[in-house]
């Protein structure tokens, strides 16, 4: 139960530590977020090796040397590379770790071109030619497939194309295409703010909710008292910082 | 050599990736497959090289009492401390994932709301911006302001009860116009990955090395 | 008067944005204690979603990916830990697997809380039998790409580090021919949109989706193009899930301070635009 009540609090403390950084920037703040820093690459360290480097390359390439079954010769150079990357932190080392990266920007190159032909250029494209097709469609649907949104989507389509098209100077039909192509990317990028607010105040309610939560007799009232605590603290930070300005 | 080889490492392992995509034979299906594992590897030690980096930035601050060196302190302490307990709870109990242990402890009590907290922040700065900044200048910037209090109204359960209208006109502007607009960004977006790419692994971009 | 009217004007347009931050503040903390019931529509590819998941039979798998962070559970977690109970309720076998660090313990506390809910109703779920915990793995697309091989050699051990060979659900399982229908939950890159690029098309997986609300209006082309049949978008899209599920939870709660929250924005560009005109109009009319 103590562990429950410890729990409580830090999590009250670190919230609130964070939210201070709206009234300005402060001690408390910077300790948060220095204390955030290293948490998060400790965690990403430890799964890294735990939980990628030990069954992907150890586990394959450790029986080598007991002579167990399983090992993997070819998997030890993985690891020769890997090594090899992390030659980069020293200036005259660091032509070494181009080998291995050489094999991640090759890798990585070939999937995203792939992938992204694949699904993003000829199934959206699919997708746009596939909704010229006017059978059994209803004239106007709010949300569902109909002639005239389909009609829109693949004039949009043209029409934003264009606007990015720059090989033909914009005159004339070009011209046209391409400003209408600008009303629908405000469009677009107007519903992209609606949804980012629409996220954004998600991840405030979580917090709001964190902050009722422990703000009860059981954890002693921690949001008030902490917020009293925070207060006081930057507000000493304040008056210490301008009486060093001071002398 | 130092630059040649990285070159052809790129060139071949380009080739057998992209010939995976099409081509279903099994000598060029196990070189990919072996390929990737070694990707998952060294992209492990990349992590391991940004954990070194950082290390070695903070130590350097500490050392030569840079401004704000203290906090660097309890930066790297919060590193070992979750370092070593995390691999002190998968040595003795083969995973790091269940149980209640200081590893989790720092998990859910300090990792989560640190986090949480840093991201609901933007909603803060978002409101703000809004107030700041949108305004409708032009043609673009009241479609634009349009479609943004469109769909904030239409989305959320009051725009439904203020009017039916409005999530009926939200939904459509995001199937209709909204779609239209991605899909073009999309489709240009992806012909300058393509471009890209094929120049990366046929050699034509080298920026990517050191040295060049 | 006029010089008062601009002063007051400019007084607006040069608000300290404290004032503003604290009116955002104080509208979370009000309406989150003054819950006001308000309707939820549900949209077609909410209702898609839904379809998806009850055409399920028991005992088929699904794939859920569980990409998100600490940050996005508000949205992602109630949508998640929904989807997993009703699929464990269907007795369909689940394997989770994840591309970001957070995914690991989140996935952990979705089986943890679903079970020990599930048992009180008397219904008991086997870890490695009716669901697993792959864990996480760092590579992005080439994961993705790998688990299309073989989903024992990108993932040799779960998370709790047993051998994925001696898991019953896993010998079940080598690749996704196996898998009747992927989820991904998905916050940003690695998420979806690479999910789409490198396994949906290539394997001919069916897919949906749960996505936060900076990543949802990016979905509406993939569901109109087929590719993505169905997907929930944001903590509304959440709310929505369990209106057709019958089961309102925290999503649905949160709906008041989304809603008054939109307003406050929507308030704030109106009176800004209004203070901003009127301030052009009367350096015009000067």
């Amino acid at each position: 139960m103590m562990v429950d009540i410890i729990s409580g609090w830090l999590i009250v403390f670190f919230t609130l530590a964070i939210m201070s950084f709206l009234y300005k920037d402060n001690p408390i703040y910077k300790l948060a977020e220095h204390i955030y820093v290293g948490v998060s690459a400790g965690y990403l360290f430890v799964l890294a090796v735990v939980q990628t480097i030990k069954p992907n390359f150890w586990d394959c390439v450790a029986p080598l040397f007991t002579a167990a079954p399983g090992g993997q010769w070819i998997r030890v150079g993985a690891g020769v590379f890997g090594v090899m990357f992390l030659l980069r932190l020293h200036k005259k080392t660091s032509w070494v770790s181009n080998f291995p990266l050489a094999v991640m920007i090759g890798t990585f190159a070939a999937l995203r071109m792939t992938g992204l032909a694949n699904s993003d250029l000829v199934g959206q494209l699919h997708g746009t030619i596939n909704s010229l097709n006017y059978r059994g469609l209803p004239l106007f649907e709010w949300d569902k497939p109909a002639l005239i949104n389909n009609l829109l989507i693949v004039g949009g389509v043209i029409c934003v194309l264009s606007y990015f098209f720059f090989s033909l100077e914009h005159r004339g039909v070009l011209n046209v295409a391409g400003k209408t192509g600008i009303y629908f990317l405000m469009i677009t990028f107007g519903s992209s703010y609606g949804y980012t607010v629409m996220a954004r105040t998600a991840v405030l309610i979580g917090r709001v909710a964190d902050l009722y939560t422990y703000n009860t007799s059981h954890y002693a009232y921690a949001t008030i008292i902490c917020a009293i605590i925070i207060i006081t603290l930057i507000h000493i930070s304040n008056v210490i910082k301008k009486r060093a300005e001071k002398t | 050599m130092k630059r040649k080889i990285p070159f052809f490492i790129t060139t071949f392992v380009g080739v057998f990736m992209t010939a995976k995509f099409f081509l279903k034979i099994s000598l060029v299906e196990a070189v990919a497959n072996e390929i990737e594992q070694w990707c998952l590897i060294i992209v492990a030690f990349a992590i391991l090289l940004g954990i070194a980096n950082l290390f070695r930035l903070n130590l350097l601050t500490i050392v030569r009492r840079k401004p704000d060196w203290q906090y660097k302190v309890i930066l790297l302490l919060a590193f070992l401390l979750t370092a070593i307990s995390g691999f002190t709870v998968f040595a003795i109990q083969g995973d790091i994932s269940s149980g209640k242990n200081v590893f989790t402890f720092i998990f859910y009590n300090v990792y989560f709301p640190l986090g949480a907290t840093m991201y609901g922040l933007l909603s803060f700065f978002i409101a703000s911006a809004a107030f700041r900044a949108f305004r409708a200048k032009n043609i673009e910037s009241a479609l634009m302001l349009s479609a943004a209090i469109l769909v904030m109204l239409g989305r959320v359960p009051i725009g439904m009860a203020i009017s039916n209208i409005f999530p009926k006109l939200a939904n459509w502007v995001m199937i209709v116009p909204n779609s239209a607009g991605q899909r073009g960004i999309i489709m240009g977006a992806t012909i300058g990955v393509v471009a890209v790419g094929l120049k990366i692994i046929l050699g034509i971009e080298r920026s990517y090395l050191r040295g060049e | 008067m006029a010089q008062a009217q601009a002063k007051f004007l400019q007084k607006i347009l040069t608000l300290d944005r404290r004032w503003i931050f604290l009116m955002v503040l104080v509208i979370a903390l009000v309406f989150y204690k003054i819950t006001i019931p308000m309707p939820v529509k549900v949209t077609q590819q909410s209702q898609s979603f839904y379809d998806a998941i009850e055409q399920l039979k028991a005992g088929e798998i699904v794939h859920i990916t569980a990409d998100y962070t600490l940050d996005v559970i508000p949205e992602l977690y109630p949508m998640n830990k929904a989807l997993v109970r009703r699929l464990l309720e269907k007795d369909v076998k689940i394997i989770v697997s994840t591309l970001w660090i957070e995914g690991v313990l989140l996935t952990d506390r979705v089986f943890n809380e679903t079970s020990a809910e599930l048992q009180r109703e008397g219904k008991v779920k086997t870890y490695g039998v009716d669901y697993v915990n792959l864990g996480y793995k760092s590579g992005n697309d080439v994961v993705m790409t790998h688990l299309g091989t073989s989903f024992a050699e990108t993932y040799p051990v779960d998370a709790k580090g047993t051998s994925v060979a001696q898991i019953p659900l896993m010998k079940r399982v080598k690749n996704f021919d196996d898998i009747a229908l992927m989820v991904n939950f998905s916050v940003g890159n690695p998420g979806i949109r690479q999910w789409l690029q490198q396994v949906q098309r290539r394997y001919n997986v069916k897919m949906l989706c749960g996505a936060t609300g900076i990543m949802s209006p990016d979905l509406y082309s993939f569901y109109q193009s087929g590719q993505l049949k169905g997907f929930l978008a944001g903590l509304v899209g959440a709310a929505e899930y369990e209106k057709l599920l019958n089961r309102p939870g925290k999503a649905t709660a949160g709906m008041t301070v989304q809603s008054f929250e939109h307003l406050i924005v929507i308030l704030l560009i109106i009176v800004a635009n209004i203070a901003f005109f009127l301030q052009k109009l009367n350096r015009g009319v000067k």
